[in-house]
């Protein structure tokens, strides 16, 4: 299985250039400062367990437009760290699997939180190579990008995956009572 | 000429020899004071101390090679009765050989945690946009320990480095734990009205000092706290 990550592709496929997919992902990304952002940031947060759910079935069946709501949501901060915290042992495989593909299907601009959310997973699964290079794709779409710096932080000072998935852990309650209540 | 150097060598090298054979472990061992050695290892501070070779050496001692059989003849005692003089032999007397257990070592490991704290701010409740909010972290600028491990005293002393990530795609690095108003060391001011996730990373790293020589110990400590922060608009209203 190790060996398998190691020689897993992350680099982006056609349907990342696609004009009329990049006009969709582009339809639900969240303006910064709109009155109904929460509104945004709920039906983002929604997508992304109904996303998994969809991915459990049907695997990259998933459909275009909740794949590209997704990815156009996560360009919200709390949204990302909602998706960050989604995950557990027992769906660890399935959102492994739905990031990956996410992170491929991203269009420019859109790679940098897909890209740390995938990262985290290869992280917290010790598959270090494979979550430095997921970061390195972020840094190309989005150089300043907050979470990836701090990420490289964190992987490059080792610390135990185990204390990441706590943090994580910790982190989604607070996330989901803020998107949420 | 030659076989007189050697005579008069015999008990030189019957010295060496003594030496080499008495002399405590130690003294083939890597670490003839003391090894210590601090490093980090699952989030924690781990100090280890070791004395002697390393590991527990066994040696046998030389076998001493039974002499050449020896036969005593005793002249038969003079009796009334003559009796057949009896040629006595003696088994040859052969040093079993000792195994002789040198364990002269000494190791122990320590564990030590590191401070950690929740992330504190102020207003507590509902900040308001564009308005400081003030940060801080209630954990010592400076952590020292001494430890006294198989009878070495070792001190570690660990200093904090925070990352703040206020939840906005902001951002700070900063060596200070930031205090309470007036205080205002550590703020961020959030321009848009939400609840922010705050991720503090703490990494501790530093030296310890063995002996009067003060090394870096290696690897470092992260530590993370999560905050929530609500912050809300703060309408400007003009009144008479």
């Amino acid at each position: 299985m190790r060996t398998e990550k190691e020689a897993l592709s992350i680099t982006s496929t056609a349907q990342a250039t696609d004009a009329k997919f990049i006009a969709l992902v582009s339809s639900f990304a969240v303006i910064e400062g709109s009155p109904d952002i929460n509104d945004r940031q709920q039906e983002g947060a929604t997508a992304v367990i109904d996303l998994a759910g969809e991915f459990e079935k049907f695997a990259d069946s998933a459909s275009p437009e909740n794949i590209a709501k997704v990815l156009g949501r996560l360009s919200d901060i709390q949204v990302r760290d909602f998706a960050l915290g989604s995950h557990n042992a027992a769906s660890f495989e399935n959102y492994w699997g739905m990031w990956r593909y996410l992170l491929q299907v991203a269009p420019v601009g859109y790679v940098a939180p897909v890209a740390c959310l995938f990262a985290s997973l290869a992280y917290e699964c010790g598959d270090i190579p494979l979550a430095y290079r997921a970061l390195d794709r972020a840094t190309l779409d989005q150089p300043a990008y907050s979470l990836t710096i701090l990420l490289r932080r964190v992987f490059g000072s080792g610390w135990p995956a185990a204390a990441f998935a706590a943090m994580r852990t910790e982190l989604h309650p607070k996330v989901s009572s803020g998107i949420f209540d | 000429m030659g076989a007189l150097i050697v005579a008069r060598m015999k008990p030189l090298i019957a010295l060496i020899l003594i030496a080499v054979f008495t002399t405590p472990a130690s003294a083939f061992a890597d670490c003839s004071d003391a090894c210590v050695d601090v490093y980090t290892k699952d989030n924690q501070i781990i100090i280890e101390a070791h004395k002697g070779s390393g590991s527990t050496t066994t040696r046998k001692a030389p076998v001493v090679q039974p002499s050449p059989t020896a036969t005593l003849w005793f002249p038969p005692k003079p009796s009334p009765t003559p009796r057949p003089y009896v040629k006595r032999s003696y088994k040859p007397r052969s040093a079993k050989a000792k195994s002789v257990t040198q364990s002269a070592n000494l190791s122990d490991r320590l564990t030590k945690l590191v401070p950690s704290a929740g992330i504190a701010f102020q207003p507590e409740f509902e900040a308001l946009t564009n308005v400081p909010v003030i940060f801080w972290i209630d954990v010592p600028q400076f952590f020292q320990s001494r430890v006294n491990i198989i009878g070495e005293i070792v001190d570690v002393a660990l200093r904090p480095g925070f990352i703040w990530s206020f939840g906005d795609h902001s951002m700070w690095a900063t060596t200070h734990t930031g205090a309470p108003y007036p205080n205002q060391t550590i703020t961020h001011t959030y321009s848009k009205p939400g609840t922010y996730a705050v991720l503090l990373l703490t990494t501790w790293n530093g030296s310890f000092t063995h002996n009067g020589a003060v090394r870096a110990v290696t690897g470092e400590i992260v530590n993370s706290s999560v905050a929530t922060v609500t912050v809300v608009s703060a309408p400007t209203r003009f009144t008479k």
